[in-house]
């Protein structure tokens, strides 16, 4: 007999509870039955939303003086299916430097198309993709920032010793920013001995060029800043790192680059973080300045220092 | 031919009529529980067609009268039994008038159709009925109650925060007494701070905010508590599967009162036996809260009152380990402690003198302090045969208002003039603490304070008139002047309301308020603390305008509103995309700023408050986005919270002295949430040199056509309550059974991927399946 109706008999509860007991040990077991299928139930595995959305393409492209220029073109896939990208090889890429056609075209091979040309610093380029069966048309346009040097990289060792026993030593790092616009920069720190670099993870600034710009708490393999603090001026930055040499990495970004990497690093560590996408932040959208489509076409030139001089 | 003499007689009785007319004369007096002697507020003093005024927070009532021989109010308030007073006429009466209170058997009559110009605008819920509204842990809770109001939304099922308008839960202004608190929430938003039997009134408005509130954009929940019975004492205790509750009231004395009102969670009691018997005393984890109302009151003379008033809140999580480690069951020597604590809550005192200075003019003098604290501590220790390592940490944040304030009200002909000042240091402490690590080899410490005063001054003056019994004017200037940063906002309010038939009410209101303060949360983080920041050179403070149009009908005691409403909000903040708990970024450049807000909507309500059944049915048509040049690149998007559709019922019958029972129904459009659409290749380089094979470091993205791009399933929960009273010989006693989501729909909370058996499937997330809950009070 169900409780409520044992409840609405009168409203008396002396009665009730006579009944109540006499439910006894099924009454109990009935509650306990009820509580785990209210645990158990609470989550649900669905059909995933918007699978049946066409796909778009997704135009990858780094340009760079320091090396030559490789596009990537690809499409989206379904949310939950295996990572199996297809990578595009029907596509007729055209590109163009301060608005005039370069005669030579990229080619396909080996999951991008490869086109051995050094961009220059300071030119506008412009990339149209079009697919030769829908005649389908991805553009994006950048400008190539300014190379800028290093002006000096000295090392302090040791610094200091931490609780894991660790020795840290300092690297100290000098640029000048070109303070006419507004600049973008990205540093990477490296270990390295012989002109081999591998990047460190263990480092530690505090310059509030980093802090006031970079996303410093996600340990990203990069720091990205802005020129607002000190445009047009040298900039000195300390960096703690552990052990003993290395090597700075003074990257000039474009900005489509800047915002890019920004929204890249927050987006692989939001998801990093929550193994199942747990609700630790929100979910954060990948930047792309690619037209009709997905992906990044983006600039940047560089320079390496040494700790010793090389 | 026309008798001279008549003319002349009728022109001077006219003459006299109207110079007597003219002059009048002046009643007020107090509206008072006839049994506690608790001021009424609220209660509706009714003179002549159509004409009444209501009482204030104090239960003091004033008005004009033109009376010539015989004066006859008709007083009426809910839960008791409308009184009719009869005088003869004077230049001035003052009146202390008692009220009954009724058990609500037969109709409560109302006589005339009679809708109160001054309290329009603002929700209420008699507190009778607040008891009685179903709830989830079976403790009645009061912002719980508002949730079920139109244009008052709640967030995430479970959760006491309250979404008004399109406003966020920071946006709302608590007031408990007049002293400003605030955190309103426990366990994560899962009940209020507000203990339903310490309230003696509460009103919520969201249309047209009084001058006299400012500091809010979005609502002002004014909470007024009982000041004491004057006439016994009175005892309540209460205990729940949630919490007990303990309430004391009554005099001290020949012209004192105290209320005293004490509730605590009940959940840590057996976990932490739990945990306990499971790790054989090595492991100690619970949660626990508790709030305390205390108020003493002196009523000095006729004209003065003195109170004294108290609030503690705290929230409570702790975690304490001890462990000593083995191998192949021999004792290695480690062992460690550890002790983990947070702490959150409010603290609120304040002083408070009413005075009457004369007939017209009244004054409140109130000095006070509010604090919100929120503190985390975490030390351990280890012994091993190295020597031992000694560890402690501690993080602070909260908010302390120190403040000063008086207001005066002046009752004049046909109208109220209420003014005041005020000053307040704020104190914000966003983030400070300690570290401290020490070991046989090495030591380090650090400290880190980041406090920010922000000193305030405040004024308003806020007019009301009514022209004739059908129109009245609401109009006033709310400004607030922050001198270090050299912020000043100047508010305006209007509001027209216009009787077009005794039964049929128009109005209408425009607003504009600023908000110096904003809550920092993360939508997605349920138990991330709460960081209240100020404005500062950057972040500008925040400001609405709303504009609001409505119609209200009053029939046999149903009360039947339209309103259609239009809120701008500006200068808003929100965390940059990414930002979760565990980032130490300083909060200035965590935030995005400048964000706009645009929130548009139409609510219907059909009340009815008094009588043997009760209850309202809502609903509300609505719209709110949100814009930030950074997020959504810059695109408009959905609001967390943007619920197109909403329906609310509840209804309360008294079926007889012993038994009540009471439901509720809820339907809601989903809320929009972030769902990843598609996957897709990014590419990064982050080595030096170039080579295609290393460098390149090719990984999934993925693909969110905008910010909340996806709308969850609706939401929809059906609520029942029942109470089981019975006057006993020592006390009175009353069982409460209730169901929440009596037909256990599993209503989303939230949409997510999760990787399971290699595969990734997307999950829904529900959290409240059915839930039943128990009380038991006693009365004496």
């Amino acid at each position: 007999m169900p409780i409520t109706s044992l409840l609405f008999q009168g409203g008396n509860l002396k009665n009730s509870k006579r009944h109540l007991c006499g439910f006894g040990f099924s009454g109990l077991k009935l509650v306990v039955l009820v509580l785990l299928i209210s645990v158990l139930s609470c989550t649900k595995i669905i059909p995933p939303i918007n699978d049946d959305e066409p796909h778009q393409y997704v135009l990858n492209c780094f340009l760079s003086p320091d090396h030559p220029i490789e596009v990537f073109i690809s499409r989206t896939i379904p949310v939950l299916a295996k990572t199996n990208y297809s990578w595009e090889d029907e596509w007729d890429i055209k590109l163009y430097e301060n608005d005039v056609l370069l005669p030579f075209v990229p080619e396909y091979a080996d999951s991008s198309y490869l086109l051995y040309y050094s961009v220059q610093p300071g030119s506008h380029y412009r990339i149209e993709a079009l697919n030769r069966n829908n005649n389908h048309l991805l553009t994006a346009e950048d400008v190539v920032p300014k190379r800028v040097s290093i002006t000096e990289l000295t090392e302090l060792y040791p610094l200091y010793t931490d609780r894991h026993d660790t020795t840290f030593g300092q690297l100290t790092l000098r640029f000048n920013d070109d303070g006419n616009v507004s600049n973008y920069y990205e540093i990477v720190v490296g270990h390295g001995y012989n002109q081999r670099f591998k990047t460190s993870h263990t480092y530690k600034i505090t310059h509030p060029v980093i802090t006031h710009d970079s996303e410093y708490d996600l340990y990203p393999l990069t720091l990205l800043f802005t020129n607002e603090l000190f445009r047009g001026e040298e900039l000195v930055l300390d960096i703690a790192k552990d052990g003993y040499g290395g090597a700075i990495i003074l990257k000039n970004v474009s900005y489509n680059y800047f915002m890019y990497k920004r929204y890249l690093y927050a987006h692989l560590e939001n998801q990093n973080r929550k193994k199942d996408f747990a609700e630790i932040s929100d979910p954060v959208m990948l930047y792309s300045n690619v037209n009709n489509g997905l992906g990044i076409f983006a600039s940047h030139c560089q320079d390496i220092k040494w700790v010793d001089g090389n | 031919m026309i008798n001279k003499s008549a003319l002349l007689c009728f022109l001077v009785q006219m003459l006299v009529s109207i110079c007597f007319a003219s002059e009048g004369g002046r009643i007020h007096g107090i509206v008072r529980d006839a049994s506690s002697r608790e001021p009424l507020p609220g209660a509706t003093i009714q003179f002549g067609a159509g004409a009444g005024t209501v009482s204030d927070h104090n239960g003091y009532f004033n008005f004009r009268h033109h009376f010539s021989d015989t004066i006859l109010l008709k007083v009426s308030h809910i839960g008791y039994e409308t009184r009719t007073v009869k005088s003869s006429c004077a230049r001035e009466l003052v009146f202390e008038i008692l009220l009954t209170p009724g058990i609500q058997i037969g109709e409560v009559e109302v006589s005339g159709n009679y809708l109160n110009s001054r309290e329009i605008g603002t929700l209420e819920i008699p507190i009778e009925q607040l008891y009685k509204i179903p709830s989830l842990s079976g403790e009645p809770d009061l912002l719980k109650a508002y949730q079920m109001m139109p244009g008052v939304q709640m967030g995430n099922e479970g959760t006491a925060g309250i979404y008004v308008r399109g406003g966020t839960p920071d946006q709302n202004l608590f007031l408990l007494d007049g002293v400003p608190l605030y955190n309103v929430s426990h366990m994560g938003g899962f009940l209020s701070v507000f203990d339903v039997s310490a309230i003696r009134k509460v009103n919520l408005y969201k249309g047209y905010m009084p001058a006299r509130y400012g500091g809010r954009m979005s609502s002002v929940v004014d909470v007024r508590l009982k000041d004491g019975n004057a006439s016994e004492r009175k005892q309540e205790f209460m205990i729940g599967i949630l919490a007990s509750r303990y309430y004391s009231e009554g005099p001290l004395g020949e012209k004192n009162t105290y209320m005293l009102s004490v509730r605590r969670c009940n959940i840590d009691l057996p976990l932490r036996l739990y945990y306990l018997m499971s790790s054989s005393g090595q492991e100690s984890f619970g949660y626990t809260f508790m709030d305390f109302n205390g108020k003493v009151t002196r009523y000095i003379d006729q004209k003065n009152k003195l109170t004294f008033l108290a609030y503690y809140g705290r929230d409570k999580l702790f975690l304490r380990e001890r462990t000593s480690s083995s191998i192949y069951g021999y004792s290695s020597g480690l062992k460690s402690k550890s002790l983990y604590k947070h702490n959150w809550g409010n603290l609120a005192t304040a002083l408070n003198w009413n005075h009457i200075l004369n007939a017209s003019l009244g004054l409140d003098l109130m000095v006070g302090s509010t604090t919100y604290f929120n503190t985390v501590r975490d030390k351990f220790e280890s012994k091993s045969n190295d020597g031992t390592d000694k560890g402690y940490a501690e993080i602070h944040s909260g908010i302390t208002d120190l403040f000063v304030k008086a207001d005066f009200n002046y009752y004049g002909n046909q109208s109220l003039l209420t003014a005041g000042l005020g000053a307040v240091l704020h104190s914000y402490t966003p983030a400070s603490g300690s570290y401290s690590y020490k070991s046989s080899s090495h030591v380090e410490s650090s400290e880190f304070a980041d406090q920010i005063y922000r000193p305030e001054l405040n004024a308003y003056i806020d007019y009301e008139h009514y022209f004739g019994g059908r129109i009245t004017l609401l109009s006033g200037l709310n400004s607030i002047y922050w001198p270090t940063l050299d912020y000043l906002s100047l508010d305006p309010r209007v509001g027209v309301h216009y009787r077009l038939f005794s039964e049929w009410l128009l109005r209408s209101s425009l607003t504009r308020a600023h908000q110096y303060v904003h809550l920092l949360t993360t939508s997605a983080d349920f138990l991330s603390p709460d960081v209240w920041v100020p404005s500062t050179r950057e972040i500008k403070p925040s400001y609405a305008d709303q504009l609001n149009l409505g119609v209200s009908y009053m029939v046999k005691g149903y009360e039947l509103s339209l309103d259609i409403w239009e809120k701008r909000m500006h200068n808003l903040i929100a965390y940059k995309p990414g930002h979760n708990v565990t980032n130490t970024q300083p909060w200035e450049f965590a935030v995005e700023k400048e964000g706009k807000g645009t929130a548009r909507g139409l609510e219907i309500l059909a009340q009815k408050k008094h009588g043997r059944n009760t209850g309202w049915l809502g609903y509300s048509l609505s719209k709110n986005d949100r814009q930030f040049e950074n997020l959504n690149f810059g695109r408009p998007f959905p609001f967390k919270y943007d619920r197109r559709h909403e329906i609310k019922a509840v209804f309360v019958r008294n079926v007889s002295e012993r038994f009540s029972f009471s439901g509720s129904w809820m339907f809601a459009s989903g809320n929009p949430t972030t769902i990843a659409t598609k996957k897709v290749p990014v590419i990064d380089y982050t080595h030096f040199g170039y080579n295609r094979y290393e460098d390149i470091d090719i990984r999934d993205g993925h693909y969110y056509s905008g910010v909340n791009n996806f709308r969850m399933e609706p939401y929809h929960r059906l609520d029942f309550g029942f109470s089981f009273n019975k006057q006993l010989p020592k006390y009175y006693r009353t069982y409460y059974l209730g169901l929440y989501n009596a037909y256990s729909r599993l209503n989303p909370n939230s949409y997510f991927f999760k990787t399971k058996n290699g595969e990734v499937v997307f999950v829904r997330r529900a959290y409240f399946p059915i839930i039943p809950s128990v009380s038991y009070t006693l009365r004496f």
